[in-house]
């Protein structure tokens, strides 16, 4: 693995952190979309150096084919997982008009009043 | 029909794009089938799939992808039970799970074929993945158009109400 | 016995499936496993009672030796006969009891269930088979206390039974893996001809002594069975008086001939056993609910029979297994009585009853199970007493022998006074005329079982002799030196007999001082459950102030959280395994063109952040793709190339489509940390994770499958893209589990997206503004 890649690596999670940290919805699945890439990357160029395509007969020096059937599942799976996301942000939007990601309200209670039984099921 | 507002209609390259379909199907399942060979795949060729949809739904609109032949869930069902009918097979014959067999046959003209009954596993994958994307595009693609009519129906903007049908 | 096992489970299934269907039918098919382990015990019995076990195995997991090992010895043979047995009459009796208005066919099956747990807990040999088989008669009885689910007190009841059963289980299995651990056996028979010794050991044994001190309702955990009589009562006749509250008590029954010396022995089961009879006995004598007087009497008599098995010598091993016999016998006959009186009469208090002497059968079965209950000759309860008293005299187990002795004699005649009391507050009232007509005559299916119960512990008394020769050769399957010893209805004048007289006549003395006392008593709430109640609360309210201090309820804050702690542990793990990274080891770059790539890909990475609106963000995202693709073609991986090409291009089509009809902008939503803190975040989360993969890229140490996969990929799988053949040949199962994923992802975005619509349409509805009929227009399953 080369320091570049190594760097392509890190400005891949960076971002892609950066990203899923805000509150906006669509932002996140930017972010997801990005840290998939940045995984993607890693697995390969750690799993693996470089050289001719796996494929017999082609090259004398054929690279390692398993980082790249491993991979290559999981960029198709990212697709599916963006579009699964990038729907549930529409369902969000139809729901509350927005994208943002809320706090959780019944969190927000129970910090406020720890003391005060609330319907969590309590036998009385 | 009347397209998405900001694409300009061409009825040119609306046709183009028609007529390339089949073609663009063709080299989809050609890329899935020499997978085993070449770069290419199941995972590919499903994609490829979805991108004539994309390609459709550019020029034609949300209604390019309300007119598909099949369903694309039905696809995914099929594409899955290929799958997993082929890795099923060898247990007929008493060999383990997703076994796979070679069979080579001589046909007149064309020569020697070989045939790998894991290349049919691999059409199922493409059966599959060209179910889910299709699934995926049509969904979002209502979404879009039914997201629209809502912006539409507000008052004021009412004049293209239920226009795209 | 593992088809009469599954016999028991399927009955189980098909009531609880079809119970809407089943209904009055239900118990009579509940009758049936019953009857079939009753036939094939017969059937097996010589062979089993002259010292040869029924075994059988069921591998379950293999690679963890885990197995279900059964063993039918004499002592599993009586109880087999016990659970059967009674199980069988409690089903008859429940015909009469329920009516239409409880549902017939769920309690049918969850005590079907339970019957069929408890056989495999008395049946079980493996240590965790035992430990299975009695968590699953703590969730049975669990889901029968709380029968009445409308009813709080019954959900209570319930809960609190399963919390200290559950506790004791959880107990018990860490008692059974120690001793198991302490022995190289994993059965009990294993265990026991082991006989190991140690502190491991004695650890063991009082982890296993909790967990039977809580599922027999010992002091200080005796506080849930009165609860637990929130159940209906042929249920508490069955599980809390004959069998469930047993299961401590076989478990100890097993384990005493060999381990009662180890030094915590027999002080624990003698001073909790001893503090069980006193109060269980004077909480019995306060109780104006005939049941909840008779469920203290049975944390008493249980204490009782804790005591004696508990001992451990040949003698009170003995005389455990026959009071054990005795008291199943009169309580299921007491309770399935009471159980009868509530049905006809309409109460249970003793002091509105009446008119139940009236009802022939009843009082004469409520007065046969009365007299055993306080052992008055010549029923078998005094047979039995009578022998507990002699192995108790005989001695042989220190001063704790001595306790015992004491603490049986005034429990007895507590007993005594308690079950004078319970039988006079029934019986004792006739009918003031005016409510003559109230009583209507119980069927047989309600006179029968009891009756037929009471009579045997009769009969039982007066075969004293050939009875104690059963009982004798069951007790030798615990302690072979117990097989000599002998039931008598007469022994003579004997120091047993002295003391059985002044039991009895403290015990009438005791009932007639109290009387005026107990008339009224309120029973107060016992130490022990005020306890478990504090206990429970403070759980409770613990964790609402744990969750509001660590719960704020930001998602990214959690996020950031959860990152950085990953790269702190990742980045500290690697410093300290293999030391700081040496970056000068590694090539700067393969070639050039990589330099150039990756600097692109670099900058349109950025440029999804940079971007004001959210298209912009998309086609930065979707550039950042492509040139990935061109990054995986110069490491060797054209497959890969392609795929990514491709994804990426359907990607931001399906961005576009989503986005173009969210607001254009980001939402400005307030950030939950400055924006410095979130960029030096990412920072050190995105060079922890290039450092974690540097590392990762000079780790291997065996040879890459490659070379394996790259040589056989030609001649076994007929294919020249290695890539290809891994994926839809070497490992299809894994590509068969990814599609599967694909396809249920696919199946997500049909149906949330369908949910989206059907709330907009039905918001356009309510504006009045969309009046169409909007089904029809797509091929899709997904409406």
């Amino acid at each position: 693995m080369s320091l570049v890649q190594a760097g392509l690596v890190a400005v891949l999670f960076s971002v892609g952190t950066f990203l899923v940290l805000h509150r906006s919805l669509t932002r996140i699945i930017l972010g997801i979309g990005l840290l998939g890439n940045g995984v993607n990357l890693l697995i390969l160029t750690a799993g693996s150096r470089p050289g001719d395509a796996p494929i017999l007969g082609t090259g004398s020096d054929p690279t390692d084919p398993v980082p790249q059937a491993l991979v290559l599942t999981a960029i198709v799976i990212g697709l599916a997982v963006v579009a699964f996301l990038l729907s549930m942000a529409y369902r969000s939007w139809t729901i509350d008009g927005n994208d943002v990601v809320e706090d959780d309200l019944s969190d927000r209670r129970i910090a406020a009043e720890p003391d005060v039984a609330q319907d969590f099921g309590d036998e009385t | 029909m009347t397209p998405r507002p900001g694409i300009t209609p061409s009825t040119i390259l609306s046709a183009t794009v028609a007529g390339l379909s089949p073609v663009l199907g063709m080299i989809a399942i050609y890329i899935t089938l020499r997978g085993h060979n070449a770069p290419g795949g199941g995972f590919a060729g499903g994609l490829i799939v979805g991108i004539i949809l994309v390609l459709r739904y550019l020029t034609d609109g949300p209604d390019a992808l309300r007119r598909l032949p099949v369903d694309p869930v039905v696809l995914i069902g099929v594409g899955l039970g290929v799958a997993v009918l082929t890795g099923m097979a060898p247990l007929v014959v008493g060999e383990s799970f997703m076994e796979s067999a070679i069979w080579k046959f001589d046909l007149p003209l064309i020569g020697s074929v070989k045939v790998v009954s894991s290349a049919i596993f691999d059409l199922g994958v493409f059966i599959l993945v060209s179910g889910v994307v299709a699934a995926i595009l049509v969904a979002l693609s209502e979404a879009d158009d039914e997201a629209r009519r809502g912006l539409d129906d507000r008052p004021g903007r009412s004049g293209s109400q239920g226009v795209d049908r | 016995m593992l088809l009469l096992l599954l016999a028991y489970g399927t009955t189980a299934a098909v009531c609880l499936v079809g119970h809407r269907r089943l209904g009055a039918a239900a118990f009579p098919l509940a009758t049936l496993p019953h009857l079939a382990t009753l036939v094939w015990l017969v059937s097996v019995a010589g062979g089993v009672l002259d010292g040869t076990p029924v075994t059988a195995e069921l591998a379950w997991v293999d690679a963890l030796d885990l197995s279900i090992t059964l063993r039918l010895d004499g002592f599993g043979l009586l109880m087999g006969l016990l659970v059967a047995g009674i199980g069988a009459l409690v089903s008859v009796f429940s015909v009469g009891y329920f009516s239409a208005d409880h549902d017939r066919a769920r309690i049918a099956g969850l005590l079907t269930a339970f019957a069929g747990a408890m056989l495999g807990l008395v049946w079980s040999d493996g240590l965790l088979t035992l430990f299975v088989f009695w968590e699953l008669t703590s969730v049975a009885s669990f889901l029968l206390i709380g029968t009445d689910d409308r009813s709080a007190t019954a959900r209570a009841a319930a809960l609190r039974a399963l919390l200290v059963t559950g506790t004791g289980g959880l107990s018990l299995l860490a008692g059974l893996i120690l001793l198991g651990i302490a022995s190289g056996e994993w059965t009990i028979s294993g265990v026991l001809a082991a006989d190991p010794t140690g502190g491991l050991v004695s650890a063991a044994l009082v982890l296993v002594l909790f967990g039977t001190a809580t599922k027999s309702a010992q002091v200080p955990f005796q506080f849930w069975l009165p609860g637990a009589m929130a159940a209906p009562t042929p249920v508490s006749a069955y599980l809390h008086s004959a069998t469930m509250v047993k299961a401590g008590i076989v478990v100890v029954a097993r384990l005493a001939p060999v381990f009662a010396d180890d030094a915590p022995w027999r002080p624990i089961i003698v001073v909790c056993g001893v503090a069980s009879i006193l109060l269980g006995g004077v909480r019995s004598l306060r109780q104006q609910d005939a049941k909840l007087a008779l469920a203290h009497g049975t944390v008493s008599q249980l204490g009782l029979i804790m005591v004696l098995v508990g001992l451990g010598t040949p003698a009170t091993t003995f005389a455990g297994v026959a009071v054990l016999l005795a008291h199943a016998l009169f309580k299921a006959s007491w309770f399935l009585s009471v159980g009868a009186v509530d049905h006809v009469t309409g109460t249970r208090d003793l002091r509105r009853l009446h008119g139940v002497r009236r009802l022939p059968v009843l009082a004469a079965t409520i007065v046969l199970a009365a007299a055993s209950m306080a052992a008055i000759p010549p029923t078998l309860g005094f047979v039995t007493k009578e022998g507990a008293l002699e192995a108790l005299l005989e001695g042989g187990a220190g001063w704790t022998g001595t306790l015992a002795l004491v603490g049986v004699v005034a429990g007895s005649v507590l007993t005594v006074a308690y079950t004078i009391r319970l039988a006079v507050g029934v019986l004792g009232n006739d009918t003031d005329g005016s409510h003559a007509n109230e009583l209507h005559t119980p069927g047989p299916a309600l006179l029968v079982p009891p009756a037929l119960l009471a009579a045997a512990g009769l009969v039982a008394g007066l075969a004293a002799a050939p009875v104690g020769g059963f009982l004798a050769r069951v007790a030798a399957s615990l302690d072979p030196a117990a097989g000599d010893s002998a039931l008598y209805l007469w022994h003579g004048l004997t120091p047993a007999l002295g003391l059985s007289a002044l039991v009895l006549a403290g015990g009438f003395g005791l009932w007639w001082i109290s009387r005026p006392a107990t008339r009224e008593a309120a029973a107060p709430r016992s130490a022990s459950t005020v306890a478990y109640d504090r206990a429970y609360e403070a759980l409770l309210s613990g964790s609402r102030r744990i969750t509001g201090s660590t719960q704020s309820g930001s998602l990214p804050l959690y996020l950031g959280i959860v990152l950085l702690s990953i790269a702190a542990a990742t980045g500290a793990a690697l410093a300290v395994d293999r030391g700081l990274l040496d970056v000068s080891s590694f090539p700067i770059a393969n070639s050039p063109l990589e330099v150039a790539i990756c600097l692109v890909t670099a900058l349109s990475s950025l440029g999804v952040i940079l971007a004001r609106q959210r298209f912009g963000a998309a086609l930065a995202l979707g550039g950042s793709g492509y040139l990935l693709a061109l990054v995986f073609l110069l490491q060797g991986a054209p497959d890969l190339a392609v795929t990514q090409f491709l994804v990426e291009t359907v990607t931001v089509a399906v961005y576009v489509l989503v986005l173009a009809r969210l607001p254009q902008r980001f939402s400005s939503a307030p950030a939950w940390a400055p924006l410095g803190v979130r960029i030096a975040l990412s920072v050190v989360v995105g060079l922890s994770v290039a450092g974690f993969a540097l590392h990762a890229s000079t780790a291997r140490e065996a040879p890459s499958v490659a070379e394996e996969y790259l040589r056989r990929s030609e001649p076994e799988a007929g294919g020249r893209n290695v890539v290809n053949v891994i994926l839809v040949d070497f490992r299809g199962f894994d590509t068969l589990g990814e599609i599967t994923v694909l396809a249920i992802a696919g199946a997500g975005v049909v149906n949330l997206v369908a949910a989206a619509r059907r709330e907009q349409r039905r918001k356009h509805l309510d504006d009045g503004t969309d009046v169409e009929d909007l089904s029809g227009r797509s091929p899709g399953v997904w409406r």
